[in-house]
């Protein structure tokens, strides 16, 4: 069995990685690449604390082999605050307490973000709804939806 | 950190600090069980039984041993006989001579990939006399049972179990004469309740890494709740001396109890040991749904009476606990749910009753609100039946019987503290109560509530720290913070007590080899029992410094005053001097460092003899009472019978709130578990199989089910409280699936039976009372 | 396990027909890698079909929609034309998981891992709607209702995987709704589901009818009877209640972890008669 050479970038830097055909991109970036902020909360895709984006599109990480990011641009959380200077969404989940554990934060921080990239005024329900595939058992997520709308706000007021 | 802070910072107690470690964890850089590496790590797989009940009759390893990868396998045989458990010592290591559940593991195996491990244990061989497996608790105490524990009477007990056969534990408590107290009741209702097996799916599996040194002493990483009863549990299971062990611990990703206990910790330290090389297990979602721990699935009789004016007069309680295949947390469960099974009310006639009866399950344990959701799930729909009997609003009924400041709690605990009725005053207000909803076409709607009161404390606690070099502060409990922010919170305690900015506090990560005593985070307990040690040992320190202060400025101690920032000042002037001179004196010149360490045990006595009888009654000394008053908006779908909460107002006595926003997420988290726990989250076995071990079939909430919780502190302060606080973390749960049940009630009319409240419950209630219209 | 990733179809069917062993299609990956990782699937090899253009590609066709069989139910949603013509059958393919399997999980996948509870193949079935399969030995185009052969099988030949879907050209006046039964209110497994396609005619009498039932059969159900029901009629509350009678006499269903068969039974009803009154208005919308 012969490992696959996949060529790819993660959080805008180029990576080379060889990697077995049956492993996930969770367990390529968890254990080849050190990047342990996305994490296995089931591994089947029903909790989401293993999301990150592909090509722009929010997937969760443990459903997709790590060949398959051959060419694709990859974000994940460790991409997201820019050197010390966190993302507004970032911020707005420390002042809002929308954490607790810290197990779902990375994952909804990068749902949170591919949803106001796509929709910059999202509805509470909107958010509610595009959020569904990220188990929280801590919070309630009552706080983590008052952390989105408000960062929204203020990334439409900055832009 | 610089030593000179801007003194304009105000008290730390009483300000939603952001927790210290939030940084890390909106950057995905926070280090959990799974995210540590050691050199030379071995990866490991458990290979469960197949069986519910069966006698191991031998192990056949070597096909394993030899596959690719393999260093190490582990089997029954290879784990001493010791025995572990939180009140009933009757647990090894792994399964060794028989397996009890489905599941449970029986073997492992430790090898170079995670992999290679999980190929491996599918070549462990095992032969099996399989036995007829006890499935509920009303088999196990059939005549003719199977029994599962033959060695019961001889394992070790913490308390008065009364065990024999398959019967773990009983418990009877009563107050006043119940028998002759039902002649004089206008009212009497009873029903029999059931509840069903949660599943606390905290985010995080479990999961262990352990490693030897050269000497043969072993460090060991876990996800826990308290890296003491972690060293206790291994040490006691693999005989271990303690002081050979070192237990420590990551961030851990939630816990709600089932990291209370021990989970793969002993086996993860019987393959490291077995290796002589670092070995990491963790979970899958699945083997942590099957093999760690769950809430108990209750039956219950209960049985209540008032007169005319619906005061209560009589309470009869009696409970059937499913135990599991061991005993863990279940007496301790079965206890606590019978000394809560009176509700926050004043009933002078009370008894209340319980059996726990081992069963081939895997074990139950320990889970937020630990057995108070289910007896108040009965208690609290049988005031609303009483309340509908007498014509008498919900909130009128329970106004008549409030447990009153001063009153004492069923069998004898002291209340001190009390704010029931001021969280009763706030939901009414903040819910409207008087103001029904509105129910839009082919939807019934209505609002419910209840009441809960629950304990903090319980069990040996302590506290250091330790005024460094420079003056900043570093603080050492043992507590583990499992996300909900008990590191914050203490450090909060430990600067108001100082009067030093809360940056200025260090928090060290728990560690047996260097922290306090800490039983665990559990119990609500934390801010209460260890916020006193802090308290304690930060005042101590503040004697010291005092001390220093005195001699340095040349006055008598009780002319100098505490000025925020940290400084020492005489009183009326403005000469001073900052913690970080007295220190440097300290640790120079004069008196020695400055440490201030403080250890308690919650010691005023659960049972008042002169009261009441107790028997089996598993905390001889339990803990200080908040209280709790939930109303929720229910809507329920005509067609299919679905329910679902609109809205919910939770008003908490957390005595003083030291971080107000992270009590609300106490409150609005524990809701909506309490929530899932009502409406759909239930385990279901297919004979002695789980039938729905994933997140798929099992049934969390999601944001996309979960209201908007109005959560509401109420300040009622507890005298021995630190800065008057007393717990929050269990009680925000306690009052839901009745609330809720409640609002089903007044919707659909009749009381329900059974836990959770599906649409299949909910919908032949609705056809039945539409056939009667 | 082998990793295979063609960029033409005609690539596609050779690897595909030179396997010796076990080899899957891999197109979202939602429920195959799942299955790889409990066990389940041991396959020797794996044959991603993201990188053939013409399979991740949304085409008309004969007034109607071909979806390739590689396009995921986000990139479904956001094809204005294909919501507009059947909203029902997006709307069933967006309920499958969450936002992130939306971003993967594709139609032609829901339909080949064949689970009763499908959520976008009763809207698919009641839709009319085709799939074309492709092997080495060509094209054929199979009714999707016979795809499925029972829980977890379908009617594919060796060598053979689904290509892509084709939903019909609209007449006038027409609709379509999916609706399901959860626990939840999103990211959950149908207890039942039930889709309707209905086409009206200028005064609002329905005269084309299909409705498929999920989740209470071992395969996905196209119900006659219930379409039958309400052919004829302008959906009143007599035709409503017929169709509701003929879907609840239809539902075959199993007692599972996920729902009785009462229950089941019951809500094939009311599932039908809410999905019929959508698609109804909908199908007036177009009027």
């Amino acid at each position: 069995m012969s490992r696959i050479h996949v060529t790819t970038t993660i959080n805008g830097d180029p990576v080379e990685y060889l990697c077995d055909p049956e492993e996930t991109l969770l367990d390529v970036l968890r254990d080849r690449l050190g990047l342990t902020g996305s994490k296995e909360g089931c591994g089947t895709g029903d909790c989401g604390a293993c999301s990150v984006t592909m090509n722009g599109r929010l997937v969760c990480s443990c459903l997709v082999l790590g060949a398959e990011a051959e060419g694709a641009q990859i974000a994940t959380i460790e991409g997201m605050a820019k050197g010390e200077t966190l993302h507004p969404l970032q911020r707005k989940f420390i002042e809002h307490a929308a954490l607790q554990c810290g197990i779902c934060t990375p994952g909804i921080l990068v749902a949170a973000k591919s949803l106001l990239e796509r929709n910059p005024d999202p509805t509470e329900e909107e958010a509610r709804y595009w959020l569904a595939g990220n188990l929280c058992r801590c919070t309630g997520y009552d706080k983590i939806i008052r952390a989105v709308m408000d960062a929204a706000a203020e990334m439409r007021e900055a832009s | 950190m610089n030593a000179e802070f801007d003194p304009s910072v105000g008290t730390a107690v009483g300000r939603s600090t952001p927790k210290l470690e939030n940084r890390e964890k909106v950057t995905g850089r926070a280090e959990y069980i799974d995210d540590l590496y050691r050199p030379n790590m071995l990866h490991a797989a458990i290979l469960g039984s197949p069986f519910a009940h069966a006698r191991i009759l031998s192990y056949d390893v070597s096909e394993a041993l030899a596959a690719p990868g393999v260093v190490g396998v582990i089997t029954g045989d290879d784990v001493p006989a010791g025995r572990m458990g939180a009140f009933i010592k009757d647990e090894h290591a792994l399964a060794k001579g028989k397996v009890l559940y489905l599941g449970e593991p029986v073997a492992a195996v430790a090898a170079e990939t995670l992999e290679q491990a999980r190929a491996a244990v599918n070549l462990i061989r095992v032969e099996y006399l399989e036995l007829p497996a006890v499935l509920s608790p009303e088999a196990g105490l059939a005549p003719d049972a199977p029994i599962l524990h033959e060695a019961l009477a001889d394992y070790i007990k913490v308390f008065d179990a009364g065990s024999t056969g398959n019967l773990c534990s009983r418990t009877e408590l009563t107050e006043g004469d119940v028998d002759a107290a039902w002649a004089g009741c206008a009212v009497i209702v009873e029903g029999e309740f059931t509840t069903q097996a949660q599943a606390h799916v905290a985010m995080e599996p479990c999961g262990a890494l352990a490693e030897m040194d050269a000497q043969g002493r072993v460090t060991l990483w876990s996800a826990n709740q308290s890296v003491f009863r972690v060293q206790a549990n291994v040490c006691e299971s693999l005989q271990l001396p303690m002081s050979r062990l070192r237990s420590l611990t990551p961030r851990v990703g939630g816990g709600f109890g089932n990291k209370m206990e021990a989970h793969i910790q002993p086996l993860t330290v019987a393959l490291a040991m077995k290796t002589g090389r670092p070995v990491k297990c963790v979970l899958t979602r699945e083997e942590d749904f099957e093999i760690v721990r769950a809430r108990h699935p209750f039956r219950i009789r209960m049985k209540t009476g008032a007169d005319a004016e619906g005061r209560l007069i009589a309470r009869e309680c009696e409970v059937l606990l499913d135990c599991g295949a061991f005993a863990d947390d279940s007496p301790g469960v079965m206890g606590y749910a019978l000394l809560m099974s009176g509700g926050p009310y004043r009933i002078p006639n009370q008894r209340a009753t319980g059996k726990l009866v081992y069963t081939n399950k895997l074990r139950f344990g320990a889970y937020r609100g630990f057995g108070n959701p289910q007896v108040s799930f009965a208690s609290e729909q049988q005031i609303d039946e009483i309340a509908r009997k007498l014509s008498l609003d919900p909130i009128e009924m329970r106004r008549r019987n409030l447990l009153q400041p001063g009153d004492g709690w069923f069998v004898g605990p002291k209340v001190a503290s009390n704010g029931l009725s001021a969280c009763l005053d706030a939901v009414e207000k903040a819910s409207a109560w008087g103001r029904k909803p509105d129910a839009k076409p082919g939807t019934r709607r209505a609002k419910g509530i209840a009441l809960s009161a629950h304990i903090s404390g319980l069990l040996g606690t302590g506290a250091i720290v330790r005024m460094l070099e420079d003056g900043t502060i570093s603080l050492n409990t043992g507590a583990t913070d499992i996300g909900q922010g008990s590191d914050t919170a203490l450090a909060q305690i430990c600067a108001e007590t100082l009067k030093v900015p809360v940056e200025m506090v260090s928090v060290a990560s728990p560690d047996t080899d260097g922290s306090p005593y800490n039983w665990g985070t559990t119990a609500s307990r934390v801010t209460y029992t260890t916020g006193r040690a802090v308290a304690g040992a930060a005042g101590e320190v503040l004697r010291q410094a005092m001390g220093h202060a005195a001699e340095m400025l040349d006055v008598p101690v009780e002319d100098l005053e505490l000025r925020e920032g940290g400084r020492i000042a005489i009183r009326g002037s403005n000469t001073d001097l900052p913690f970080a001179a007295i220190s440097g004196r300290a640790h120079w010149a004069k008196g020695g460092p400055i440490v201030g360490s403080h250890t308690l045990v919650f010691d005023e006595p659960t049972h008042d003899p002169k009261r009441a009888i107790a028997l089996g009654l598993p905390f001889p000394r339990i803990g200080v009472f908040s209280f709790a008053a939930t109303v929720v908006d229910v809507e329920i779908d005509e067609v299919t019978g679905q329910a679902r909460v609109t809205e919910a107002w939770s008003a908490v006595d957390v005595g003083r709130a030291i971080n107000p926003r992270l009590v609300d997420v106490q409150i609005e988290g524990g809701f909506i578990q309490g929530m899932g726990f009502a409406l759909y989250e239930e385990m279901v076995w297919d004979g002695p199989k789980l039938a729905n071990p994933s997140l798929l079939d099992y049934k969390v909430p999601t944001s996309a089910d979960s209201p908007h919780v109005h959560s509401i502190i109420v300040e009622d302060p507890e005298p021995s409280g630190p800065f008057g606080a007393k717990g929050a973390g269990e009680i925000g749960l306690n009052p839901v699936p009745a609330a809720i049940a409640n609002a089903v009630g007044a919707a659909l009319g009749g009381v329900s039976h059974d836990l959770p409240l599906t649409a299949e419950r909910l919908l032949p209630r609705i056809i039945e009372a539409e056939h009667a219209a | 396990m082998q990793y295979l990733a063609p960029t033409t179809l005609d690539d596609a069917v050779s690897m595909l027909a030179a396997q010796a062993g076990d080899c899957r299609v891999l197109a979202g990956g939602t429920d195959l890698l799942v299955r790889m990782r409990s066990g389940f699937a041991e396959p020797d090899a794996v044959m991603d079909i993201k990188r053939i253009g013409a399979l991740r590609e949304i085409t008309t066709e004969d007034g109607g929609f071909r979806i390739g069989a590689a396009v995921s139910g986000a990139e479904m949603a956001e094809n204005a034309a294909l919501v507009a013509a059947w909203p029902g059958v997006v709307e069933a393919a967006g309920l499958i998981g969450s936002t992130q399997i939306q971003g993967r999980a594709t139609m032609a996948g829901n339909l080949c891992n064949a689970s009763p509870a499908a959520d976008s193949v009763p809207a698919m079935v009641a839709a009319g709607a085709v799939a074309r399969l492709a092997s080495a030995a060509g094209t054929r185009d199979v009714a999707v209702e016979d795809i499925p052969a029972g829980p977890g099988k379908t009617n594919l030949k060796p060598g053979e995987f689904v290509a892509s879907i084709f939903l019909p050209a609209r007449p006038a006046r027409s609709g379509d709704a999916y609706l399901r039964f959860i626990p939840r209110t999103e990211m959950d497994i149908a207890v039942v589901g039930c889709g309707v396609s209905l086409t009206l005619d200028a005064g609002g009498t329905c005269t084309a009818a299909r409705v498929a039932l999920g989740a209470v059969a071992p395969t996905v159900i196209l119900v006659p009877e219930a379409a039958q029901a309400i052919i004829g009629t302008k959906l009143d509350d007599a035709a409503l209640d017929a169709l509701a009678a003929a879907c609840s006499a239809a539902a075959k269903p199993i007692a599972d972890k996920r729902g009785t068969v009462e229950f089941r039974t019951h809500v094939a009803g009311v599932l039908a008669r809410r999905a019929a009154t959508i698609a109804k208005t909908r199908a007036g919308e177009q009027a």
